[in-house]
């Protein structure tokens, strides 16, 4: 149990999957304007992750392994990730409607999230079994959605601050990125 | 070999038919104009991109 929350706690905040490993930084950027966006894209980045990690993991140890054909992880994690995609905006759109209007229209963003394929192969290459796998597909998504309020809150404010017009925008938004990721490097040595 | 070529197309396959079926699902009432709050990135190829709202 221990191992398991020193595992998220890491995945959280030591080893933040925007601000200490630089994966995700295209939707970090461009869906952190508001908040409200930010919490849609937060939520749909963590069901995503949760299930296509379970699913990859699941393909690896019962197809690839036995199989002998391991190289074909990344290709094989991709179209995974791709085709889970297309059913989960399939099943919200005929099932839930008030679902899809607050979350859909950011499934196919997260396809090319590099950070759902980063899961996905770390699952593997860090050899854990399937409750370390569950714990950190939840927990890497989690630091992102949290790393990704807390920037909206920012931008919100900066959208009425007397920025200059050459920083006005993504430079001051990837300075204020900068030193968030000097501020969560501080926690390095926390577990 | 041939089992690795086999499952990358079956792979692929799986995946056109989930676009395919995706594609031809209604999208439900009231979320036909949908626009996501995106600034935009640096995969300008992308469709939500704003440069691409601002020519239509």
């Amino acid at each position: 149990m221990e191992n398991l929350l020193t595992l998220a706690i890491s995945a959280i905040l030591i080893n933040n999957i925007v601000l200490s490993q630089f994966l995700g930084i295209c939707p970090f950027l461009g869906v952190s304007r508001k908040k409200d966006s930010a919490i849609g894209m937060g939520l749909a980045v963590i069901f995503v992750i949760v299930g296509a990690s379970i699913l990859s993991y699941l393909l690896y140890h019962l197809v690839l392994d036995p199989l002998d054909i391991e190289y074909m992880n990344l290709i094989s994690f991709i179209l995974v990730i791709a085709s889970f995609v297309q059913f989960t905006e399939m099943f919200i759109k005929k099932y839930s409607p008030s679902l899809y209007k607050s979350l859909g229209i950011y499934l196919p963003l997260i396809t090319t999230n590099c950070a759902v394929l980063y899961v996905a192969l770390a699952n593997i290459t860090s050899g854990y079994n399937f409750v370390e796998m569950i714990t950190y597909s939840i927990a890497v998504p989690v630091g992102f959605m949290l790393v990704l309020i807390i920037f909206s809150y920012i931008r919100e404010r900066l959208d009425i601050a007397p920025v200059p017009k050459a920083f006005k925008g993504n430079p001051v938004a990837l300075i204020v990125a900068a030193l968030m990721a000097i501020a969560f490097s501080g926690l390095a040595g926390l577990v | 070999m041939m089992i690795a070529v086999g499952f990358g197309l079956t792979l692929g396959g799986i995946f056109a038919i989930s676009y395919y079926m995706n594609m031809k699902t209604p999208v439900p009432e009231g979320c036909e104009s949908l626009q996501a709050a995106c600034d935009g990135c640096a995969m300008t190829h992308c469709h939500k991109h704003p440069t691409h709202q601002q020519e239509v």
